[in-house]
């Protein structure tokens, strides 16, 4: 029998901890989740040891992540952005090992949860949101109100743009949701048409390696633009429109 | 080392003949990956404009259900709501088609810089 293709998102405990009427028990998403705070971790710790002039290959992808965040951060964030490049650098590795991770056979894909990606979605839009009325006080409620326009269509700006505002932990969530989501069903289903069309089964088995390549794509691009859109809502908070 | 000497100059042609066509040889291959490259970040910038909308639309629609329990005013606010959402949506969509278009211009102008660079060098160099 041919395994549902939605088995691979169940959660189950593998060390239950009960606090109270709070279940707080260690699962295979938490397993993950460690294990790709550890693996990622240990490969920038470990290529960056050496600080080679010529780098070694591990060296080199990590000086390439960095390179890549850096300049993100520089183009999209614009001044005063630099100090907030740790953060950034963490969530990019942190959402890129997770989705490369859940490409492994029998893994679990973190990110593949909307809670997940919620999770960081909104601890993104909060601290944007703090770091927003820090800066500019009182005055950051004119980011609800466009530059020059007439007094009484704030009527309909303001709610429009609070709601345009409001929807952006949302749109960041399920957007990585979503892609992971998706991929993984759809690996899942082609997969299942290779073992029940017996010979034919190479037809879907050929498309299989090319979905392969496209969802390790997907999950390299989808880290970016969780990264980039985060510079974005900074750049935002920072500087306004 | 003595008898480097008398071919060093053949050996530096041969080099310059072998690394330029190692370079048109990448050049070429870079050409196809890019297409493809263009076409999955484009199925992305897609991707992101669709759940933007439908972002917006369910967090207004969200707002209005929950302002309507609490007030109960049902349905209207949150039919208005939706409309606000729907508005929110098309704003967000309208700021990344700017944003997406500025950043293509972006890399259009760096490419034609890059290509440029590349002609003079070719040029000056022989």
């Amino acid at each position: 029998m041919a395994a549902s293709p939605i088995e691979q998102f169940e959660v189950y405990p593998l060390l239950p901890i009960q606090v109270g009427n709070l279940d707080l028990s260690f699962t295979n998403s938490s397993l993950w989740m460690v294990i790709t705070v550890a693996v990622s971790t240990v490969i920038l710790a470990f290529s960056a040891r050496g600080g080679a002039l010529v780098p070694s290959r591990l060296q080199s992808v990590s000086e390439m992540m960095y390179e890549l965040v850096a300049n993100m951060v520089r183009d999209n964030v614009g001044s005063g952005g630099r100090k907030y490049f740790p953060f950034i650098f963490t969530l990019f590795v942190f959402v890129l090992f997770a989705n490369l991770l859940g490409m492994l056979p029998h893994s679990f894909t973190v990110t593949s949860h909307l809670i997940v990606t919620f999770t960081l979605a909104a601890v993104i839009f909060v601290a944007v949101t703090i770091i927003g009325f820090y800066r500019h006080g009182f005055h950051y409620f004119r980011m609800f109100f466009p530059h020059g326009a007439p007094l009484w269509t704030a009527v309909i700006l303001v709610p429009v743009e609070l709601v345009s505002y409001l929807s952006r932990p949302v749109s960041l969530s399920v957007r990585l949701f979503a892609n992971m989501t998706v991929g993984h069903v759809l690996l899942k289903v082609i997969a299942g048409f290779v073992i029940t069309l017996g010979v034919f089964g190479i037809a879907p088995f050929i498309f299989l390696i090319a979905l392969n390549a496209l969802e390790l794509f997907i999950a390299a691009l989808q880290a970016y633009v969780f990264a980039i859109l985060t510079c974005i809502y900074l750049h935002d908070a920072l500087h306004m429109h | 080392m003595g008898d480097d000497s008398p071919d060093r100059e053949p050996s530096l042609d041969a080099l310059r003949h072998r690394l330029s066509e190692a370079k048109a040889k990448q050049a070429r291959g870079r050409g196809a990956q890019k297409g493809s490259l263009e076409r999955s970040e484009g199925m992305a910038a897609g991707f992101r404009v669709a759940v933007e909308l439908t972002a917006a639309l369910v967090v207004g629609g969200g707002i209005g259900y929950v302002l309507d329990r609490w007030l109960g005013t049902q349905p209207w606010l949150l039919i208005v709501f939706f409309m606000v959402g729907a508005a929110a949506g098309f704003l967000t969509i309208y700021r990344t088609g700017q944003e997406l278009d500025a950043r293509a211009r972006q890399r259009r102008e760096a490419e034609a810089a890059d290509e440029k660079a590349d002609g003079d060098r070719k040029s000056s160099g022989g």
